[in-house]
């Protein structure tokens, strides 16, 4: 598998596969939650919303604008999903990243 | 959420990234959990300015800062023309009893306190509204900086001597230190005069 010329970085990596696992409700709260979960650490709402922007302008997710609720002061969340380009370059990173990993001589003795 | 929703509307960011930290906060999220975001999100900002645009982000503080050197330099200027005058005025003929005590430190720190304000509400009257707040911060950083290293002797010296002299000298210059560290919170102050209605004069230049 080809990886594009730009790779993704770890915590693009990271947005994107929290991404697929929140499928179509993914916003910027639920997708922050995520993330400080699986870290350990409070992760700030505007990093995940810099990557999610960086991510668009590679067209590696694509968003549309939900509807304005008053708990949010009348704004509207942005809905984020991963597109085709995004899952391949998601499957390109496992791939080159399981080869280095595999080819580690000390990991390969370790228990999964 | 008062203090939430004036916060957000002041620093204008991003729509669904504003309405997710009101979202946040109404779900017990606190207002010290929020100013974080708030700023971490004016830094990620101000990254992103330097990154993308660092001409626009660099004129911006050129702007700020030539605004307030300017005033700073017409302040000194006044003072000097109105010193032989303000001597007449100040001293009696005896040249013993002294009218009013002039100080021309804390006029040079009044004057720099307006003319950082001003330097922040003219980089928030002419950036797009959504850089406004990141290029306040900003500007507000650097002058905190200047002031921290431009006084160096009474905020680090200190450190460097025996424990009495050390004790004499900060306690004879954080009067002075505090006075200068209040200086650049005159940017933020001058930066949030800008109100929402007033529309941005070189929003479509900036971008």
């Amino acid at each position: 598998m080809i990886m594009s010329r730009e790779s993704l970085g770890n915590f693009e990596l990271m947005v994107l596969l929290a991404l697929i696992g929140l499928g179509d409700d993914a916003y910027g709260v639920p997708i922050a939650d995520v993330l400080t979960k699986t870290l350990g650490r409070e992760v700030a709402a505007a990093s995940v919303y810099a990557a999610l922007e960086r991510l668009a302008q590679k067209e590696l997710v694509t968003s549309r604008m939900g509807e304005s609720m008053p708990e949010r002061g009348g704004r509207a969340r942005r809905y984020f999903r991963i597109s085709g380009a995004g899952l391949r370059e998601v499957r390109a990173t496992r791939s080159a990243l399981t080869t280095l990993w595999s080819e580690l001589p000390v990991l390969k003795c370790e228990p999964a | 959420m008062l203090v939430t929703r004036w916060l957000l509307s002041r620093v204008k960011l991003d729509n669904p990234l504003a309405g997710d930290l009101e979202e946040q906060v109404g779900r017990g999220k606190s207002t010290v959990w929020l100013l974080r975001q708030v700023l971490l999100a004016l830094l990620v900002r101000a990254g992103g300015l330097f990154r993308d645009r660092p001409f626009t982000a660099v004129r911006f503080m050129i702007l700020g800062w030539g605004a307030a050197l300017v005033l700073q330099f017409l302040a000194i200027v006044i003072a000097l023309s109105a010193e032989p005058a303000l001597y007449r005025w100040a001293f009696l003929p005896d040249y013993l009893s002294v009218r009013i005590w002039w100080s021309a430190h804390t006029y040079l720190v009044v004057s720099g306190v307006f003319g950082l304000a001003f330097a922040g509400w003219l980089v928030a009257r002419t950036a797009a509204v959504e850089d406004r707040a990141a290029l306040v911060l900003v500007l507000f950083a650097s002058v905190l900086v200047w002031q921290l290293t431009g006084n160096f002797y009474w905020t680090a010296l200190p450190a460097f001597l025996p424990l009495r002299q050390g004790a004499s000298v900060a306690l004879d210059g954080w009067t002075t230190v505090a006075i200068l560290m209040l200086m650049p919170l005159s940017v933020v102050w001058g930066g949030l005069l800008i109100r929402d209605r007033t529309p941005s004069v070189l929003a479509t230049h900036s971008s």
